[in-house]
């Protein structure tokens, strides 16, 4: 018996052989469940497996099938509901699909991200779900596809990567949200991209001109969206309105408080997720500003807490769940050996309206 | 090192033994170590060890081989390496609820520090049901993780985890103990955090407090096996350290999710006699209360006063902000994963059961009962309190 940590022996297969009496051969087949065994010494083996504990070796059946029925998931920030919600559609749809779901958070960093495709592929998973960190370098990516490796991008696109992805259109919700805004008289309109700093000279770019070009992020074509409903109703883009300060709650609250001290300050806010949104809710208590008499709120991502916030929050709602299911049903016909060219497949998103727009107040605060 | 070479090789003729069925999807493209040596003109076995980083090789081969392996996209064989040396550098994680703000962000912590010792975590969820985790421990012990951190859903059907502590793999329950398996477990206090939750409803005078919780009225597991049961137990010590009889002061959703909470809540606060006071058992519990007392036009804590156990990112943003005993989510994955990490070192440690402390925060959920609603009928934006820690 191989001995492993803890001084305990798990029992391996010349084991429950010689406990059945037979070769290992032929304990081999009648557990695996092929070749020729008589019924009577399949059960005599099968008996002695589950006395001795025995439990097939499933990595050394991967190396013989070259199948893990794994997947690798990375996704960016598990503890934001967006993500933990589609990596449950994922799971949910793998698990009934028989297949195992592995998880790495690359936190939105670059680095975690690269190492993670690494690993993953070191230990063969069938495929890859990614939700890619970073514009700046997706050459492993592009490994995995030179690879062979079936790959699905989730919510966030890298062109020129013939990889498929499952998203919401992301321009269009954007520039619905943003005329939303519009529409209810304001006329300076804060945007909170979430983005890494990185991003701020491409969203700082005259006019936000080609700013849909960011890579492997919802930012830009976000972003692109909101430069098109102003430009619809004639009004000025101000780099100073648009924010790619981070993706954590407090970023938001500073970026939001940064806004606020202009000497033209927004009178609403576009956040492009639900954690952004809810750093503006606490920069505006901060302040002992009201939402939305002092100030318009339209967030990104239906969280569960977004109808108990006060006010009620106006969404644009993702159909996160289905997005997750969908991502891996794509990976799922491509690691059937599906060969055809890549699928970009787009979910509805709405607006749902609630009580954090109103009109602009009558005068700067 | 012979014997080491002898597997190796083994497992690669396995890999490639021509009729063996390989894969059922091209990976054409994978170069394998064979072409790697040939391409860089070294044997095999020198190839592996200039790759591997073991035995004697010279400097210029393994640059030469490293090099060779970059240009042919030659990426180890992660499986056939576990086989080798027994690790797999993998963990799993069974969990009761990802989506839980409680669950992610422990998870989130136990992944930080596996990362850091070079593992890579394998995650199922079991939506607290004894088959689906009974299933994902199994598969878990197929694939070989090198330990694993279970979130027990039943205290009672445990032979599955029993089988994983005897059959040597290192295991860690988190947020739950269970009676008859002594294995290390990383908790809370859950009848302290009960008991806490209770005491600035007392404290402001409210004498019908009511516990919104997912635990299951009649489960025999008892508060060790059972967070839910910890903390009812917890907070009628409280009631009835305060003189207050109560019988029914515990009212039960029929399952974990936010909308179950909701619609037992409403049900409570719709019923003869209200309860002026609300304690919840977890995040959902929470969210699902809220919700109910919006939907009856109830205002916290002018009509309903409200306590938390757990917290979550949007409850110090909400209006008013709520008041909660909260539980170290981060420690307390973090900490189960370096139990894990420490039993694989070293397997004959007494197992032993870590238990964190929990925080009271004080917000702004809480106001004595039938406290007047400001004269003009809106809620007034005062600017919150800080959070207030105390022990």
């Amino acid at each position: 018996m191989r001995r492993i940590a803890g001084g305990r022996a798990t029992p391996t297969l010349p084991d429950v052989a010689q406990a059945a009496g037979v070769s290992t051969a032929t304990a081999a087949r009648a557990l695996g469940g092929y070749g020729s065994v008589r019924e009577e010494t399949r059960l005599r083996v099968q008996a002695a497996a589950a006395d001795l504990g025995y439990r097939a070796n499933s990595l050394a059946r991967s190396l013989i099938t070259g199948s893990t029925n794994t997947v690798g998931v990375v996704l960016a920030d598990i503890e934001n509901s967006f993500f933990a919600r589609a990596l449950r559609g994922i799971a949910d749809t793998a698990h009934t699909e028989g297949f195992e779901v592995v998880l790495v958070n690359s936190d939105e960093d670059l680095d975690n991200e690269r190492s993670a495709v690494r690993v993953l592929t070191e230990k063969r998973v069938d495929g890859l779900v990614v939700c890619p960190a970073d514009a700046r370098d997706t050459s492993h990516l592009r490994g995995v596809v030179n690879a062979g490796i079936p790959l699905v991008l989730l919510d966030r696109r890298v062109p020129r990567l013939a990889a498929d992805v499952v998203g919401i259109d992301n321009h269009a919700a954007a520039q619905e949200a943003t005329a939303h805004l519009l529409a209810a008289g304001h006329k300076r309109v804060g945007l909170l991209t979430g983005g890494n700093p990185l991003l701020s000279e491409a969203l700082h770019a005259p006019g936000l001109i080609g700013v849909e070009r960011i890579a492997a992020t919802t930012v830009g074509t976000r972003a692109a969206g909101y430069r098109d409903a102003l430009k619809s109703a004639g009004l000025p883009l101000d780099p100073a309105l648009i924010s790619a300060e981070g993706f954590h709650r407090e970023e938001a609250a500073m970026a939001t408080r940064r806004m606020l001290d202009l000497p033209d300050p927004p009178t609403a806010i576009l956040a492009l997720d639900s954690v952004l949104a809810l750093g503006v809710l606490q920069a505006l208590r901060d302040r002992g500003l009201s939402c939305p008499d002092d100030v318009s709120l339209v967030g990104f991502d239906d969280a569960e807490w977004a109808v108990v916030a006060s006010p009620p929050l106006t969404v644009v709602a993702q159909p996160v769940y289905e997005i997750g299911a969908e991502a891996f049903r794509l990976l799922l016909r491509r690691m059937q050996g599906g060969n055809h060219r890549p699928v970009r497949k787009v979910l509805p998103a709405s607006l749902v309206v609630r009580e954090s727009v109103g009109a602009p107040p009558d005068s700067p605060h | 090192m012979r014997t080491f070479s002898f597997i190796y090789r083994h497992v690669k003729w396995l890999c490639y033994f021509p009729g063996m069925p390989r894969s059922t999807r091209p990976r054409a493209n994978v170069s394998t170590l064979a072409e790697v040596a040939a391409a860089a003109g070294v044997s095999v076995a020198t190839a592996s060890r200039a790759l591997g980083g073991y035995g004697s090789v010279r400097s210029d081969t393994a640059d030469r081989v490293a090099e060779v392996a970059r240009t042919l996209r030659y990426s180890r064989n992660g499986l056939a390496r576990s086989i080798v040396t027994g690790r797999t550098h993998t963990l799993g994680a069974v969990v009761a609820d990802i989506e839980n703000p409680f669950f992610a962000s422990a998870m989130r912590a136990f992944s930080d520090v596996a990362g850091k010792a070079a593992s890579q975590v394998l995650l199922a969820n079991t939506d607290e049901d004894a088959d689906t985790e009974r299933a994902a421990v199994e598969m878990l012990l197929q694939r070989r993780v090198d330990g694993m951190l279970v979130v027990p859903a039943s205290p009672m059907e445990i032979d599955h985890l029993r089988a994983v502590q005897s059959g040597g793999t290192p295991l860690v329950l988190l947020d739950r103990t269970l009676a008859g398996l002594t294995v290390d477990s990383v908790v809370i206090d859950n009848v302290l955090a009960g008991r806490m939750a209770a005491a600035p409803l007392l404290s402001a005078g409210h004498r019908r407090i009511a516990m919104v919780t997912s635990a299951e009225r009649d489960d025999p597991a008892g508060p060790r096996a059972n967070p839910g049961l910890g903390r009812i137990l917890g907070f009628r010590q409280a009631l009835r350290a305060a003189g207050i009889d109560d019988g029914d002061a515990v009212a039960h959703a029929v399952d974990f999710r936010v909308t179950s909470a909701e619609e037992r809540t409403l049900e409570l606060l719709s019923g003869p006699r209200p309860p002026t006071a609300l304690v919840t058992t977890d995040s959902s519990m929470t969210l699902g209360a809220i919700r109910a007392a919006r939907r009856l036009g109830l205002r916290v804590p002018h009509d309903v006063s409200l306590v938390g156990i757990d917290d979550a990112d949007w409850m110090p943003v909400l209006v008013p902000p709520i008041t909660v005993v909260a539980q170290p989510a981060a420690q307390l994955g973090a900490h189960a994963a370096s139990l894990l990490l420490r039993r694989l070192a070293e397997p004959e440690a007494p197992p032993v059961v870590r238990t964190l402390p929990v925080t009271m925060i004080m917000r702004g959920s809480v106001a004595p009962p039938g406290a007047a609603r400001p004269s003009n009928g809106t809620l007034v934006w005062a600017p919150p309190r800080p959070d207030v820690p105390q022990s």
